[in-house]
């Protein structure tokens, strides 16, 4: 597709159906809820406003489409004494306005913004950006690892993979010092420049990808369009084409050579994963609580859902005992007294990111045949230590992630989440069992929020089985006070050994008991399948 | 804090003044983008006309406030942004209405898209060449009076429902010549 717009296929329909008019409330929210969650949703929304506009404003070409009269009456009818209601109302308005326009063009003025994040780890000046905030120009960002899109205000996107530094100048302009960057130019952004430490490179449009190295040499692809090189000090440009590769390197002097051309090395996309979430915050402490959406990217589109429309589950097993460990016990995370007897309503029936049912038992192997999973445990035959769920409604496995789980991770605990194993709940030929060993965020990523405070209850002993887990007694309920985040992860069942569009009923979850820190689930669902 | 001003004192507030003539000289030519900044806070049109009306008769009474150092733009989005909020507020609830969050955002963001506005309408009117005759004419009829494409379906015999769509795929088609031809103007430049 022309342009590049990643955005949520539904959001045409909802824009049809703004500018006829024939939107419906529940259309409205959606199209809001598309629109709050994505850029790029935003952009399209806009040009597409301004394209209704114009087409209004062509066909009332000859008359004039807002003539100034309105005003020039309106101004005469100053002369007349008006109602006092509205003289006052008019009068507070104007006074606010005052205040509202001192205080608005206070705001810097930005010419990118991170637009999005793919576990980016920036240190130093960017360690606090959050999705959507504006980058600083002249300051230099550095990327430590995970890929970083840029959006500058003129539409150009740049993603960044780390370990990557850069300036951003002004909207035309940027500096890789080190890494590898994506360049894609929107229509009227012909020109978008990058200088490396020894080359410049001008984008004719539309798409270009950029490897600089610790001496700054520089590695150019075209993918799309054309682009200008030049070695740094004004040297005549060489026009690539796309497909073509050149290289600028040292070897006594500053030399250009054509290279293969090898698209793969190259963050030209953002990866499937999931994008980011909304949630509503606890008062004004903030912190998040409920999850409202979540946004994925899955086989390349980006689809953004309500909480409302996941898939919820049902928790069917739950076993912490682990033969040979000590002091590891069940363990629950609430927001307020422990709900006894309904524990496993933590994880399965609310949307709350700070209430789960954790630190499910685990295993250094992943499992190879089904789980025993017995409620009571049968001492003949012990249950699999680790968690079971079923979904309320089969799973369809399609492009990219299916399920969602979301981890509670305290900031000083392991960056990219608590690995676990995730396997079918009964194997058949050609299913297997799949590690996850890093979150599509950590607990450094823009797009992780940080939770509110909740109570974390231990309990005297472990649990062997579902019915344990809701019947052992409370041992200590303390609040737990360390800044701790939402880590998100989509799974792709794919990755199980499930053919496209199959449906599947549930999964097992075991820690890989890499270190004494378990996996906190704290919300768990499946997506619904892709139109 | 500010204090609120008795506008009947407003020295501005005199038709045919210099001060109203440079007024009306701004505001002339920047009241569509004004209209667009507002329309897409509020995308209804009867509200954004309503909203847009209020705006103006305010730019006009604090005129004198505007710092010339800053673009006018700047400063009446400001105020549109302000009557935005305060229609939200006062048209109560059964409306379709952005959340503050989402306004808050799509207000600054509108602000900088208003800049390419200028040459995508001109690569729509190119684009609208492209149109074959009984597209430009569905066109035409819709956007004159939006009010009636049922009135537009019932005089060509067709569904309301198979204009639309006709409609809309004419915009879609129009929007990627528009991305496509202000890409080319701008590199031809």
């Amino acid at each position: 597709m022309s342009g590049g717009r990643e955005v949520p296929s539904e959001i045409w329909a909802l824009l049809d159906g703004l500018v006829n008019g024939t939107l419906t409330p529940d259309q409205h929210a959606r199209l809001g809820e598309l629109l709050a969650a994505s850029a790029e949703a935003r952009t399209l929304y806009f040009d597409y406003l301004d394209l209704h506009l114009g087409l209004r404003q062509t066909a009332l070409a000859g008359q004039t489409a807002r003539p100034l009269a309105h005003l020039q009456e309106r101004l005469a009818a100053r002369r007349r004494p008006r109602r006092l209601g509205i003289a006052v109302g008019f009068a507070v308005a104007a006074a606010a306005a005052i205040v509202l326009v001192a205080r608005r063009p206070s705001k810097p003025e930005s010419v990118a913004s991170l637009a999005s994040s793919a576990a980016a780890r920036f240190v130093g000046v960017g360690s606090s950006l959050k999705l959507g905030d504006p980058l600083t120009s002249g300051r230099e960002y550095a990327l430590r690892e995970g890929r970083a899109e840029l959006r500058f205000k003129n539409g150009v996107e740049v993603i960044v993979e780390g370990p990557a530094a850069f300036v951003v100048h002004d909207q035309m302009r940027m500096t890789m010092k080190m890494g590898k960057a994506a360049v894609h130019i929107t229509p009227g952004a012909e020109g978008f420049l990058v200088d490396t430490p020894v080359a410049r490179v001008v984008d004719r449009g539309t798409r270009f990808a950029i490897d600089v190295n610790e001496l700054g040499e520089t590695e150019v692809q075209v993918v799309e369009g054309a682009a200008e090189v030049s070695a740094s000090g004004g040297a005549a440009p060489v026009e690539l084409k796309r497909g073509a590769a050149q290289r600028y390197a040292f070897d006594g002097t500053l030399n250009a050579t054509a290279v293969a051309y090898d698209e793969s090395r190259f963050p030209l996309v953002m990866p499937d994963r999931v994008v980011s979430y909304t949630v509503t915050q606890r008062g004004d402490t903030g912190g998040a609580e409920d999850l409202t959406s979540i946004t994925v990217r899955r086989g390349s589109q980006v689809n953004i859902y309500p909480v409302e429309r996941l898939i919820g589950i049902e928790l069917i097993h739950f076993k912490s005992v682990i033969a040979g460990r000590r002091n590891h016990f069940t363990s629950t995370v609430t927001g307020g007294a422990d709900p006894r007897g309904e524990r496993h309503a933590l994880i399965d029936s609310d949307r709350n990111l700070n209430t789960g049912v954790i630190n499910p038992g685990g295993s250094p192997t992943p499992l190879d045949s089904d789980p025993v999973m017995s409620d009571p445990e049968d001492p003949a035959r012990p249950n699999t230590p680790g968690m079971a769920f079923r979904f309320r409604k089969a799973v369809r496995n399609d492009a990219g992630p299916d399920v969602v789980l979301f981890d509670f991770q305290p900031i000083i605990q392991p960056e990219y989440g608590d690995p676990f194993h995730v396997s079918p709940l009964h194997f058949a030929p050609g299913l297997h069992s799949h590690t996850v060993r890093r979150f599509d965020m950590g607990v450094f990523s823009p797009e992780a929020l940080t939770i509110a405070g909740f109570r974390l209850n231990t309990f005297a002993v472990s649990a062997s089985s579902l019915g344990e887990l809701e019947r052992v007694p409370l041992n200590t309920a303390n609040d737990f006070t360390v800044t701790s985040k939402a880590l998100a992860v989509g799974i792709d069942l794919s990755v199980l050994g499930y053919a496209p569009g199959a449906l599947v009923e549930g999964l097992f979850i075991q820690d890989v008991l890499d270190n004494t820190n378990m996996v906190d689930p704290v919300f768990i669902a499946g997506l619904p399948p892709l139109d | 804090m500010a204090t609120p001003v008795d506008l009947d004192e407003d020295p501005t507030a005199d038709p045919g003044s210099a001060a109203t003539d440079a007024f009306l000289k701004e505001f002339a030519k920047h009241q569509e983008r004004i209209f667009a900044y507002v329309y897409a806070l509020l995308p209804h049109r009867p509200d954004a006309e309503d909203v847009f009306q209020r705006t103006s008769l305010t730019l006009w009474r604090k005129f004198a406030t505007w710092d010339r150092q800053s673009p006018f733009t700047a400063w009446a989005f400001g105020v549109a942004f302000y009557q935005v909020k305060n229609f939200i507020r006062s048209a109560g609830r059964d409306r379709l209405r952005f959340d503050d969050q989402l306004l808050d955002r799509l207000a600054d963001e509108r602000g900088t898209t208003v800049e390419r506005r200028d040459a995508r309408l001109a690569a729509l009117g190119e684009c609208l060449k492209t149109l074959d005759d009984s597209e430009r004419a569905l066109v035409d009829g819709a956007y004159r009076d939006e009010e009636n494409i049922k009135e537009l379906a019932t005089r060509t015999g067709r569904a309301v429902q198979t204009l639309y769509n006709r409609l809309n795929l004419i915009r879609r088609k129009l929007l990627t010549c528009v991305d496509m031809r202000a890409a080319a103007e701008r590199s031809a430049t």
